[in-house]
């Protein structure tokens, strides 16, 4: 293949009309994890964010800066402007996830996740960065094509979108499992087997009980081997019309069994929830539509 | 945040808080597994607060807020002055894996470091 060739069918990647559904499916779920996301913190807003809370604006300004995206900043962290942006963002992602202005929507959700985030990082964890990402490329998707508020108000939905935020969704999600094989693979515990053996320690981290037979050194390599083959497969196989289901089933278990039996709160079904953005139309369709012939 | 390598310890936070009447109340801040399985994932942000953050010597700098926040938050609970509060890591070192196969034993004792002591200003 010349290089002529490859520039052409990237080109063709990134243009070529696709499918609104697996973008519509992404923004529902998408959607559901900001409104979870929100509920969870709501109880210790004035913890995490307020003037008198546990990490003062003071500090936060001299431990993180005032250079970042952070409406707290400008606001200040009473009691009033916190509940009021945690409720706009509220509203925004209830909106995302129906398809009212899911453009504008998007914007929204990302100012408040990036104020929220800014204003306290102690408390984030990767799935936040994910899904402050994601928010942002939201923005530019026309997550409203199909199965929104807005298709029904135009009485039908789109048959294709332009493609160029829905690529850049998906690289996204390949680059974050990218990154977390190459850190892994630097790590001894990863390449010697015992990182899950280490990890099923970690009390702090534990949800339901898991079976003696597999806390194991043996199924420790397994398992810790198994993780690496998949993160640092799915970025290469889901390209691949032959390889792209089997990675991402292999992708759900994973995120499933770790949602099993460890609590690192809402990370694995973000994750979970990116994986329709590969699937095709008639796959979505059959997983979630009575009738799958459906317009 | 398991990598390149997961953190080989397990955490948690503890609080000490010392009243002007002589009383004291201990805090088990993050031990996860006193929670339900709900409030674990509400309690997240406090085992990555805490744990991964607050307990760190490079984070000295906020331990002064936490404090006071934690002797607010007492006083307001229980009507009484706080006097000195302490902020206590917890530490177990993980097994790493023995020859042969063998179920990891939770029962193993923490270690316990005082990592900041504040007193309320007289």
């Amino acid at each position: 293949m010349t290089f002529e060739r490859v520039i052409s069918a990237f080109w063709r990647w990134v243009t070529e009309p696709v499918s609104p559904l697996p973008l519509a499916t992404f923004r529902i779920l998408f959607g559901l994890v900001l409104l979870l996301n929100g509920a969870f913190l709501f109880q210790d807003l004035d913890m995490w964010f307020e003037t008198n809370g546990i990490f003062p604006l003071s500090l936060a300004r001299s431990m993180i800066g005032n250079n970042r995206l952070n409406v707290f900043l400008q606001l200040g962290d009473s009691h009033a402007i916190v509940s009021t942006v945690f409720w706009i963002y509220m509203a925004a992602s209830a909106l995302l996830m129906v398809g009212l202005f899911p453009r504008r929507m998007a914007l929204i959700a990302y100012i408040a996740l990036a104020s929220f985030g800014h204003r306290n990082l102690y408390i984030l964890h990767s799935g936040d960065t994910f899904i402050r990402v994601a928010s942002f490329l939201m923005i530019f998707a026309p997550s409203g094509a199909a199965w929104s508020v807005e298709s029904l108000i135009r009485g039908y939905p789109l048959k294709s979108i332009n493609p160029a935020a829905f690529r850049a969704l998906q690289f996204q999600v390949c680059l974050l499992y990218a990154a977390a094989f190459c850190f892994k693979a630097k790590g001894a515990a990863w390449m010697n087997g015992s990182s899950v053996y280490i990890v099923q320690q970690l009390t702090e981290f534990q949800r339901f009980p898991v079976p003696d037979f597999m806390r194991t050194p043996f199924m420790s390599k397994v398992l810790t081997w198994s993780t690496l083959a998949i993160e640092g497969g799915f970025p290469l196989l889901v390209w691949f019309r032959d390889t792209r289901l089997i990675v991402i089933l292999l992708m759900v278990l994973m995120h499933l069994g770790i949602e099993f039996s460890m609590n690192i709160q809402l990370f694995e079904w973000t994750l979970i929830s990116a994986m329709a953005l590969f699937l095709n139309e008639n796959e979505i369709r059959r997983l979630f539509c009575r009738n799958p012939h459906a317009p | 945040m398991f990598a390149p390598n997961p953190r080989d310890e397990d955490v948690f936070v503890s609080t000490e808080i010392y009243f002007a009447d002589g009383t004291q109340t201990t805090s088990i801040v993050t031990k996860m597994s006193n929670f339900s399985y709900l409030e674990r994932y509400q309690k997240e942000r406090w085992r990555k607060f805490f744990n991964d953050n607050l307990r760190l010597d490079s984070n000295k700098a906020m331990w002064n807020a936490t404090s006071a926040w934690f002797a607010r938050k007492a006083s307001a609970e229980t009507g009484l002055t706080v006097t000195r509060v302490e902020l206590v890591r917890h530490w177990r070192k993980s097994l790493l894996p023995p020859d042969r196969g063998n179920v990891l034993d939770d029962r193993r004792p923490y270690a316990r470091f005082v990592f900041h002591d504040w007193k309320a200003n007289p």
